[in-house]
């Protein structure tokens, strides 16, 4: 127990260059789009009338389920838990708004499975599965229960298709536990 | 002032008219928004203006029969975004306005009421995005209908079709906003003898956006608008138009999410009219608008 602690202080140290670098806190419940143009706050209005209108959403959140920061050029989106992310109608919404989505945040606490040379993440309330980029996440065993902030790039969304898990890359292990590797 | 002045200065006088309200008419409706294909937007604007100054050229002169002009103009102006490159835009003005006029050496009120003349305006914009500001670059070919009566003693439209051009160009960062917009109008002949010159025009909005809430989408706007403006040599029912005007002024704009209200106020820095004729005066804006 104390080594698989001693992984994740270490994993979650390993990502502070990453915070630096930019990269947020997610928080729980939580998808966030990195969107250039988002600093028209009247013509803003467009993209959060579009944005709030999603099921999935958590409407007491921020008013609507929607906050616009025009600082940060991010739309936070409340989730509902267990909610899947519509991660393409969430792209087509915004580019139909007239912005141009280039980074969307996740946030996804579920087992990792292995399947081939991927591997899968599949949430454990939503069920939804992603592909971790690069088939592996550093000094985590493959079966492990994970709890990770990832992105993909906006422009990738498109072209994802529909029966395939949406591919991700991590940005931060949050929580690993059970079955982490022996570091060394 | 001996006699034979005072008759050359009262024939001038029964010449002599204002800048046409139209001049002003330029106001783009919503730049930025609504940018979404679909997107339907409304204001409403009044546009007021008063003057009894009476200008040679570019030099006050002494007004002593009492002339003036009173405009106030309100603007029902929608918009439509067909997608996000191409919108069309309508303006229909009611006009409400008295002048004072010289006939035979005599002070006379004049008024008019109704519609005038409606905009319709056609908008290839082409919008860009970065990290942290966006903008459009806009191309505006616009007709003028005579939808306004020439029947009044002073009349709200001229009676002609006139076409016109604008090209615009804005951006905007979360601090800062900047437009601008040049134009031409060609003016045709129009009924009772109004033949207005053709017009050049520069708007130019500079300003920042010191508040905005993130949460409730409540902020504002303040800037400075500089307008320039060209009006060639022209009649209207009461004698000469055209002339050159520089005004500058005050631009308030405040948001709740998909509301704006926009006040303004513009005062002339310099004006320079042909012949004998009031001033445009200064200029009072306020509009609210709405998009969905």
């Amino acid at each position: 127990m104390m080594r698989t602690s001693l992984i994740v202080v270490t994993l979650i140290a390993a990502n502070v260059a990453f915070a630096d670098d930019g990269v947020f806190v997610l928080e729980e419940n939580q998808v966030a789009v990195q969107v250039n143009g988002v600093v028209c706050s009247f013509c803003a209005y467009g993209a959060e009338k579009a944005l709030s209108k999603l099921d999935c959403l958590d409407q007491t959140e921020f008013g609507d389920g929607v906050l616009i920061d025009i600082e940060t050029h991010r739309i936070t989106l409340a989730m509902r838990p267990g909610e899947k992310i519509p991660v393409r109608d969430i792209v087509q919404r915004i580019k139909k708004a007239g912005y141009d989505p280039i980074t969307l945040y996740v946030r996804s606490e579920g087992t990792l499975e292995r399947s081939g040379e991927k591997l899968l993440l599949r949430d454990a309330r939503s069920g939804q599965v992603f592909s971790i980029r690069g088939g592996h996440i550093e000094g985590v065993a493959d079966n492990a229960t994970v709890s990770v902030q990832a992105h993909l790039a906006g422009s990738q969304v498109p072209a994802l298709s529909k029966s395939e898990p949406i591919e991700v890359t991590i940005d931060r292990l949050i929580l690993g536990s059970g079955g982490a590797r022996e570091d060394g | 002032m001996d006699r034979r002045w005072n008759r050359s200065l009262i024939v001038v006088l029964l010449l002599t008219a204002g800048l046409p309200a139209t001049g002003m008419a330029h106001q783009p409706v919503m730049d930025m928004a609504p940018r979404w294909q679909g997107g339907i937007g409304f204001q409403v604007r009044n546009e007021y203006r008063f003057s009894d100054d009476l200008l040679s050229g570019d030099s006050d002169v002494s007004n002593p029969l009492g002339r003036d002009r009173r405009v106030n103009t309100t603007w029902l102006e929608g918009v439509y975004t067909f997608k996000r490159e191409l919108r069309v835009t309508a303006k229909i003005p009611w006009v409400e306005q008295s002048r004072v006029v010289i006939q035979n050496g005599v002070p006379r009120k004049q008024t008019g009421s109704g519609i005038g003349d409606s905009i319709l305006g056609l908008q290839i914009k082409h919008y860009y995005n970065r990290a942290a500001s966006t903008g459009n670059f806009g191309l505006t070919p616009s007709i003028r209908f005579p939808t306004g009566s020439t029947g009044d003693a002073y009349p709200v439209g001229d009676g002609s079709w006139d076409v016109g051009v604008s090209a615009s160009f804005s951006a905007e960062m979360a601090h800062l906003y900047q437009f601008y917009d040049l134009f031409y109008w060609h003016n045709s002949k129009g009924d009772r003898g109004i033949d207005a010159g053709d017009e050049f025009g520069l708007d130019v909005n500079i300003g920042i956006h010191p508040y905005h809430d993130n949460l409730h989408n409540i902020g504002i706007f303040v800037m400075g608008d500089l307008s320039v403006r060209y009006q060639g040599p022209g009649t209207d029912t009461a004698g000469r138009t055209g002339g050159k005007l520089i005004s500058l002024g005050p631009v308030l704009v405040g948001y709740w999410n998909n509301i704006m209200l926009r006040t303004e106020v513009k005062f002339p820095a310099y004006e320079n009219v042909f012949g004998v004729q009031v001033s445009r005066g200064i200029d009072f804006n306020v509009g609210l608008g709405v998009t969905f």
